[in-house]
């Protein structure tokens, strides 16, 4: 295992980070629209934080 | 909100490979290269962790299976007189016949990432269970980037101009629920794909392999194809039924047409 693994989640996340810059900047959509979308990707990120500790966790018990 | 017409240069762009559509700016260069260089990190950790065989094979059978799904999909609507979507042909300059090449390209970053998270977050389960996992965030992360996308005219849905049209189908945030179904269905249906076939090299030798894996491909591309047909039938027919299958709450208070 390698910190690359982290590289796959890293490129949804910009994904992420740049359709809701997108959405900001986007006439006629709100604050609360913009952010009841983010609310529904909530299983997302959930899924990508722990993904990120599952990682973690390989590198750690690798080194052990 | 005015949504744009049905695709006015269609056959100007149905062809391979580049065309001179979009004025040339910033933002249309970033649009067109952005998903590239997502698909490089996820083609370098790849490389490295299955080698090249594996990763050109992932990469171009999910770049196939998507790109030619959405051009039979556009298609379909195109020749049969009920324009499903289409992309805009000022936002983009590299295309795959009706579907932008960074469309295709992106579809790739986000299959091999949705793949590798549920690989991570559910090892220890069994091939279809990861692959829904897969197919459902891909999903969740779609609920988001095509409200944005329509709101931007990256792409448009044409019925979503008439009263009519609109009322046969169900609609999530001004986008056909077809839409997150196939979402959904070319993530999975790849995902079991590619747990399935890669690691039967050992036994059927890398030729062999390779045949087998783009001959299922074809054959997920009918059944995506008939799966979502039937979807969009069992809609129009449910509406004849009487039920109501609108989203005019949703619809309201997202912005639809006028």
């Amino acid at each position: 295992m390698k910190k690359r693994d982290y590289l796959p989640i890293l490129a949804i996340l910009i994904m992420w980070i740049i359709t809701g810059m997108s959405g900001s900047s986007t006439p006629g959509i709100t604050f609360t629209q913009l952010g009841i979308l983010t609310l529904i990707t909530v299983p997302l990120l959930l899924a990508i934080i722990l993904s990120i500790r599952a990682i973690y966790k390989e590198h750690k018990t690798e080194k052990e | 909100m005015a949504f744009p017409p049905p695709d006015p240069v269609f056959w100007d762009r149905i062809l391979w490979f580049y065309k001179d559509l979009a004025p040339w700016d910033l933002l249309t260069l970033f649009r067109d290269t952005f998903p590239i260089l997502l698909a490089l990190l996820c083609l370098y950790h790849s490389n490295k962790t299955f080698g090249w065989w594996k990763t050109t094979l992932f990469f171009i059978g999910s770049f196939l299976f998507t790109s030619l799904e959405e051009n039979v999909w556009i298609l379909i609507g195109y020749f049969t007189g009920t324009p499903t979507y289409y992309f805009s042909p000022e936002k983009y300059y590299l295309w795959f016949g009706v579907c932008p090449f960074s469309v295709a390209v992106g579809w790739y970053f986000i299959a091999y990432s949705m793949v590798f998270i549920a690989t991570k977050l559910f090892k220890n389960k069994g091939v279809y269970t990861r692959a829904v996992v897969g197919g459902l965030l891909a999903m969740n992360l779609d609920l988001m980037i095509d409200p944005i996308a329509v709101r931007n005219f990256w792409w448009a849905w044409p019925q979503a101009q008439t009263p009519a049209t609109q009322q046969t189908t169900f609609w999530i945030l001004g986008i056909p629920v077809t839409n997150f179904i196939g979402w959904f269905l070319l993530i999975f249906l790849f995902a079991i794909l590619w747990e399935k076939v890669p690691p039967k090299e050992e036994a059927w030798k890398r030729k062999k392999t390779t045949g087998v894996f783009f001959l299922y491909l074809a054959g997920l591309l009918g059944l995506t194809l008939l799966i979502l047909v039937g979807a969009q039938i069992l809609i129009a027919l449910l509406h004849i039924g009487g039920f109501n299958i609108g989203d005019p709450y949703f619809r309201i208070w997202w912005g639809g047409p006028p």
